[in-house]
């Protein structure tokens, strides 16, 4: 993970650097600028000291020139000792001028001054007497006044070195300060500029490896883009292929060079997709999106296929219309599957009419049978009680037993087919659900059951039953057909047992209920005729019943959502379940 | 109190049923007269005096034991036409049938059937209910003054 890059410590840098660099320039100017004033100082010593030496030199020519007249004679000795003074005191004059800003040798000059007048007066006095004839005498004053003359020019002289070399030392002082200076000067550039260099590589490196990054987060996006299981495609405000993924190319049989920059989208569509396409165009083009339009593209074969395409628009900065990208999906699998499951749902909901049909038309025989066979049956025993109550008394023993035979028979036939009736109308009478304590239910149907249990040792045992949503009187039916069925065959038993009780499954979310007695029982392998219709497993003559009740149970149930079931060995009792939906407020079973 | 005594009308198409009707009300102490319809249309004619029944000059009948399902004009559509005819809107009716379906109770109260009774298969309970109903309607009930006004006139 490269350092973050930051631009202003690059920045601050170079500008260090800069300043560093423009000082360096100043102080090279500054250097250089005394450095050449300096050097001014040696040229003004120089032409001071060599000023000095002229001047000495002029009156040495002078006092050589005055005496070698004084000795010889000879004029010609003459014409250069006037000029010989005029150098001395243009020398003096212009060594004044040179030393005007230097009190110590203009002092030196004010003395050398009077000195040399004196002098001169000296050397022209010997020259006017020579030429008078006065015997010529050294005279030990000119002596004395050159050595003092010559004394203060060295004086002069060893100043002007002096200064110069004060001069030189300042000088080299500063050029050695400017070197340090700059050297420094120069390390922090560099410094800066090393600093600079450092951060520019580490942010090119760190540059280098985003783009690194990039490049391969941009592969991946490609791979993406390429392989995804759905097509992908970009079109131009022309509607012109800009770029396409490998996907959708497949679908379409093109290859890509095909198909980017020379198709249109619009050439791959039907003319019925192109409807679907305009049609859906300018909304497009105002929301700038467009959702699961779904229309037939044509492969490069001919063949065509289902596709669901969405699209976004992309807008210019002006928000004009620039170019669309697409995803779409192919969903001809999805499309025979949908119209397979419509099929199958029409076929379904066809057999589902044909059953109501069919059970309508079967609850319309039974009712219609059931009436029917009424009629008849009240007129056998109506017209064989007449029959015993005209004709009794002549009728023998036999003859009575048939006619009352005939009325018991028809009598049977009554219940069974008022039991039928019963159970084709707990098959088609509305529910009407409601919440009660399922136990005050049973309390009551075992008070109504009294009758039959009259003189019976029956030990019941009731454990709490939980509040239910149900049709009460469906539901009363049920516990009426289970407790009955409970006195019934426990007939044989003394005391006879019979135990209600219920628990809640809240995993299948039903209660169930359950009737367990100690009766007669019977075998499990005939569990699955025990809820049919006119199913017994007990002759008619060992206990009474039309074989209507458990199957009227089931039914009951089954309406409310619920399960039936029994458990037994025979001799050993046996136990009847039933469950309830935990909230049965609707029930599955619903009367046509 | 012999001409005062009105007749029970009996609308019943199954000649056994007639029989085993008339053999009960017959065993009981309903002394009352039986015409007997057998089926809707013959019904409404003998209500109305019309048809057969136009010389019939007795009263509205006391009671009438209406069966249910009939050809022609089914015990419905009598009854429908009774309550809506003035005259007759105040004459007990009795739907004695074989039907204990529960549309055709609910339809024949909202009709304004008076009682209903399913005829019972046992013999000795069928005749024990008719004579009952023989009994209730023609002796213990007060039936209605032969000018007793609408309450309210149909428009």
């Amino acid at each position: 993970m490269p350092a973050p890059i930051r631009p202003w410590i690059i920045r601050g840098s170079l500008f260090l650097a800069l300043v560093a660099l423009i000082c360096i320039v100043l102080f090279a100017v500054f250097t250089a600028r005394a450095m050449r004033e300096a050097f001014g100082w040696v040229d003004h010593t120089r032409e001071v000291q060599k000023e000095l030496a002229q001047t000495n030199l002029a009156l040495a020519d002078a006092a050589a020139l005055a005496r070698g007249y004084q000795l010889s004679g000879d004029t010609s000795f003459l014409e250069l000792f006037e000029p010989s003074l005029d150098r001395v005191a243009t020398g003096l004059a212009e060594l004044r001028r040179l030393t005007t800003d230097n009190p110590n040798q203009q002092g030196r000059l004010a003395e050398i001054d009077p000195k040399f007048q004196d002098l001169a007066a000296r050397y022209r006095r010997r020259v006017e007497d020579r030429r008078a004839g006065v015997p010529a005498a050294y005279i030990e004053r000119e002596k004395r006044l050159r050595d003092e003359i010559r004394q203060l020019t060295a004086a002069m002289a060893d100043e002007e070195t002096r200064l110069l070399e004060g001069r030189v030392r300042r000088a080299e002082g500063e050029s050695d300060r400017a070197v340090w200076t700059t050297t420094g000067a120069v390390a922090a550039a560099l410094a800066l500029a090393g600093t600079a260099v450092w951060r520019l590589r580490h942010a090119w490196v760190a540059r280098t490896q985003a783009q690194e990054a990039m490049e391969r987060a941009l592969q991946e996006s490609r791979d993406l883009y390429n392989h995804a299981p759905c097509g992908y495609h970009s079109l131009d405000a022309s509607g012109r292929f800009v770029q396409i993924n490998d996907t959708e190319l497949r679908w379409l049989g093109y290859q890509r060079e095909e198909v980017v920059g020379k198709m249109r989208f619009s050439e791959l569509l039907t003319p019925e997709g192109r409807r679907t396409f305009e049609e859906a165009f300018p909304r497009f083009r105002e929301t700038g999106e467009v959702r699961d339009l779904e229309f037939d593209l044509v492969r490069r074969d001919g063949s065509r296929f289902r596709v669901s395409l969405s699209a976004s628009a992309q807008r210019d900065a002006a928000g004009a219309y620039v170019s669309s990208r697409s995803t779409m999906f192919d969903v001809t699998a999805r499309r025979s599957a949908e119209s397979r499951v419509q099929e199958m749902n029409g076929e379904l909901t066809h057999r589902a009419e044909l059953l109501e049909a069919a059970n309508q038309e079967l609850e319309a025989f039974s009712y219609s049978v059931s009436h029917d066979l009424r009629a008849p049956l009240r007129h056998i025993d109506g017209f064989a009680g007449l029959l015993s109550k005209r004709a009794g008394e002549s009728l023998d023993a036999t003859g009575r037993r048939y006619v009352e035979t005939i009325a018991e028979a028809s009598r049977r036939m009554g219940r069974l087919i008022d039991d039928l009736l019963l159970f084709s109308r707990t098959g088609r009478t509305a529910m009407h659900h409601e919440r009660f304590p399922a136990e005050a239910l049973v309390r009551e149907v075992l008070a109504e059951l009294k009758e039959e249990m009259a003189n019976r040792p029956i030990e019941w045992v009731i454990s709490p039953l939980p509040e239910v949503s149900a049709d009460r009187s469906l539901l009363r039916q049920v516990w009426v057909n289970l407790l009955a069925n409970a006195v019934k065959y426990t007939r044989p038993r003394n005391p006879a047992r019979i135990e209600v009780g219920a628990t809640t499954d809240e995993g299948r979310g039903e209660q169930v209920f359950h009737v367990r007695d100690n009766g007669v029982g019977f075998e499990m392998a005939y569990v699955d005729k025990l809820f049919g219709v006119f199913q017994r497993l007990h002759r008619a003559d060992e206990f009474e019943g039309t074989g209507i009740g458990l199957a009227n149970v089931r039914r009951i149930v089954l309406r409310h959502g619920g399960r039936t079931w029994a458990e037994s060995q025979p001799g050993e009792g046996a136990t009847f379940f039933f469950t309830l939906p935990l909230t049965s407020s609707s029930s599955p079973f619903a009367p046509a | 109190m012999m001409a005062a005594v009105k007749t029970i009308l009996l609308v019943e198409d199954n000649a056994n049923d007639v029989e085993l009707t008339l053999a009960a009300l017959q065993d009981s102490n309903v002394s009352n007269a039986v015409d007997v319809a057998r089926d809707g249309a013959e019904a409404l004619d003998y209500l109305h005096r019309r048809g057969p029944w136009s010389g019939r000059t007795s009263e509205a009948p006391v009671v009438v034991l209406l069966d249910l399902k009939m050809p022609k004009v089914d015990g419905l559509e009598v009854l429908r036409e009774m309550k809506a005819t003035p005259a007759l809107r105040h004459v007990p009716v009795v739907m004695l049938t074989s039907s204990r379906e529960e549309s055709d109770l609910v339809r024949s109260y909202a009709l304004g059937a008076n009682a209903y009774v399913v005829k019972p298969v046992d013999f000795q309970k069928f005749f024990e209910s008719v004579q009952q109903l023989g009994v209730f309607w023609a002796l213990i009930n007060e039936p209605a003054p032969a000018a007793t006004p609408n309450p309210e006139e149909k428009p």
